[in-house]
């Protein structure tokens, strides 16, 4: 199912009207938010971990240029292969590539948004190379053919029902919607494609640039068996994904899983940095990252939103967003959701494309407040809004209702007879005025009596 | 032009417009957030203990290798299993003749190749594995990728890990400033049994990896 982020209206609609998503994601998120708290509670450090994370990444990200390239050559002489992508298709091709080369015909793939976004699934299947997602939510939304709706929990807008259905449909088992014979069904499946995958494709939460090594981290042991039975690994990773060192990995390594699950630590930290089967006899004999470019040195063009490039995915923002909270992942169309999502997607996608993401928002700060970055989301919305308005993009309501209220704002008298009028009409009616989309799901506010202008006046008159 | 130079080329040009970011103050107590604390052996050893029940793991303790093999065996039996796959270490080593004498089968992974290694480490249910180093604040273990088998410790449904206490360090940023830089680049960290929540939420154990992590604290 191909999403388009230009339809978010058509989902946000469709989103809205479907109880049983709207259910199952204030449940997953309310769950999310309650158990960060928790963690968030007993760290006294935990606003200058913040700051110090913050610190890191602008110094990373601000000579990203030098860090990419001493990463690269500390990756090399690690013994690891470094390719670079300009784009989606560069890094497919690549992938393909490798597997080409190693006569690859099965993959098995740990959960990764950067793949995602490159839509790398899809792409080496219809080559002919079986590759299977197997973090539990992502291998659910692969069998239906979705992409995830939650940064880090991709199934969170189903009900173990749904997942029942399915198994049953998809994987001819019994219906069963209990979860542990869930997941015993899944374990079982996939345990088997582990065992006898040729390549391992993971993400990369952290590429840490004086050391050359990637890191995964994971709860389900997926990435450990993807990264460690394989004979060929390969990480696509963003090139904003770095951290300078092992001294300030901890800070990212606390940061994240508090903000992703209230976990305190995740259960597999897997640090890659090269090669080990002629050391071990098992794991890798190859390893590749391919650093992905995608728009991210364009963000990084504009000398405040590049603040966006600071994100760790730890899809807080997500969990504490009233509007992701009432709408779901899958309403914004991309495979980045959320605020942050609201960000990216018309930096990658352009303005066009992109048109209304930046306005699903309420700006009411909490996704500012509690990421982990302390990225300035609200700010950066803000930013964006104008720069939908000024590629004429708005929506055509929104241009006439300006234009009609700059044109009375600069005529007084138009002006006062204009917002005489909805006061004094109002009265005719019981509740407030019926706007048109706006009133179908809430109601209007009620105009005051008196306006804006009367009041300054009396208020002038009383203050003299 | 080559893809890396573009891609290095126009990251150069967009930074060429220097941040807009506000300014941001030194944080004033950064020293006390990455602070390595000063524990004593017991406080980190209460710690671990702690924080391991916190991610669903089990801890037992020994004194002696005897004793811990005599914990060990009981746990196998129980499991129950005649067999179990084995790290190398010499704290698996300082217990494996009393575990062989007792009646469990060791699998060492190294004696077998490719194929046949991982098929029959996946085959055994308990995984005896060590350590060579853990953190007390959130009872991590932490195994440098340094030429061993790490099959044993993630196959298995059971995985019991041994740590020496004097190997105990308080926070991970103490463990990276301890560990030599190469062995810091190929390790693997595990904080509890493998798990899931991607169902409704409800968390449930042995997701892909282990279902019980249970680790023997080696007073010794
Ligand atoms: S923007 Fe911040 S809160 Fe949102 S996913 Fe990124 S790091 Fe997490």
């Amino acid at each position: 199912m191909e999403l388009r982020a230009s339809e978010t209206k058509q989902y946000i609609k469709k989103a809205l009207k479907d109880d049983a998503v709207r259910d199952a994601v204030d449940k997953a998120t309310q769950t999310a938010l309650a158990k960060r708290a928790e963690k968030v509670a007993i760290n006294p450090f935990w606003e200058e971990l913040r700051k110090l994370g913050h610190a890191a990444k602008r110094g990373v990200v601000e000579r990203l240029d030098e860090n990419l390239a001493r990463f690269e050559t500390e990756c090399r002489n690690n013994g690891m292969t470094v390719h670079w992508a300009r784009d989606a298709a560069e890094a497919r091709s690549i992938v393909l590539g490798i597997a080409r080369d190693n006569n690859v015909r099965t993959v098995v793939k740990s959960k990764s948004l950067t793949t995602e976004e490159i839509h790398l699934n899809k792409f080496l299947i219809n080559e002919g190379i079986e590759t299977l997602e197997t973090d539990l939510g992502e291998y659910i939304v692969q069998l239906l053919d979705q992409i995830p709706s939650h940064l880090t929990a991709p199934a969170l807008h189903l009900t173990r029902k749904d997942v029942g259905r399915i198994f049953h449909e998809k994987l001819g088992v019994e219906y069963t919607e209990v979860p542990t014979e869930l997941l015993a069904i899944a374990r079982a499946k996939l345990r088997e494609k582990f065992l006898a995958a040729d390549m391992g494709i993971s993400g990369v939460n952290f590429g840490v640039v004086d050391s050359g090594c990637c890191v995964i981290l994971e709860n389900e042991c997926n990435a450990r068996l993807s990264v460690g039975v394989p004979k060929i690994h390969v990480a696509v990773m963003g090139i904003e994904k770095l951290v300078p060192s092992f001294d300030l990995l901890p800070v990212f390594l606390k940061l994240l899983p508090v903000s992703a699950t209230g976990q305190k630590q995740t259960v597999y930290v897997n640090i890659v940095g090269g090669p080990q089967r002629s050391r071990s006899g098992e794991g890798p004999e190859q390893v590749h990252v391919v650093l992905l470019d995608n728009g991210r040195s364009k963000i990084l063009a504009d000398p405040q939103l590049r603040e966006t490039l600071f994100c760790i995915r730890c899809g807080a923002c997500l969990n504490t967003c009233p509007i992701y909270q009432q709408v779901g992942g899958h309403a914004y169309g991309w495979v980045y959701m959320g605020p942050i999502g609201a960000t990216l997607i018309p930096q990658y996608l352009g303005t066009h494309e992109g048109r209304y993401a930046p306005f699903t928002s309420s700006l009411c700060g909490a996704c500012r407040q509690i990421c982990p970055m302390s990225i300035d989301i609200p700010h950066h919305l803000l930013k964006l809004r104008n720069r939908v308005v000024e590629a004429g993009e708005s929506m055509a309501v929104e241009r006439a209702g300006i234009a009609v209220w700059a044109f009375l704002a600069k005529h007084p008298l138009l002006y006062r007879l204009a917002t005489w009028f909805p006061g004094r009409f109002q009265k005719l009616l019981k509740g407030s005025f019926p706007a048109p989309g706006y009133s179908a799901e809430r109601a209007l506010g009620r105009f005051d009596d008196k306006g804006f202008r009367k009041r300054f006046l009396e208020l002038e008159k009383n203050s003299r | 032009m080559d893809a890396r130079q573009q891609i290095l080329d126009s990251i150069r040009r967009a930074l060429e417009t220097p941040s807009h970011l506000p300014d941001e103050a030194a944080p004033e107590t950064l020293s006390e957030a990455i602070a390595i604390p000063e524990l004593g052996l017991e406080e980190k050893i209460r710690l671990f203990r702690d924080e391991m029940k916190a991610v669903s793991g089990e801890y037992i303790e020994a004194a002696s290798a005897a004793e811990a093999a005599e914990k060990i065996a009981a746990l196998v039996r129980e499991a129950p299993a005649a067999e179990a796959s084995i790290s190398s270490g010499p704290l698996v080593d300082a217990v494996s003749s009393a575990l062989s004498a007792g009646g469990i089968r060791l699998v060492k992974p190294e004696t077998l190749e490719g194929d046949a290694r991982k098929n029959a480490v996946a085959k055994i249910l308990v995984g005896i594995v060590e350590a060579p180093c853990a953190v007390a604040d959130t009872a991590t273990l932490a195994i440098p990728l340094d030429g061993r088998s790490m099959q044993a410790y993630f196959l298995p449904e059971i995985v019991i890990a041994l740590v020496s206490a004097k190997s105990l360090v308080a926070n991970h940023f103490e463990l990276f400033k301890r560990m030599p830089p190469e062995e810091r680049k190929n390790l693997l960290l595990i904080t509890g049994p493998s798990r899931t929540a991607d169902i409704e939420k409800i968390l449930i154990l042995g997701a892909h990896g282990p279902r019980r992590l249970v680790a023997c604290l080696m007073r010794d």
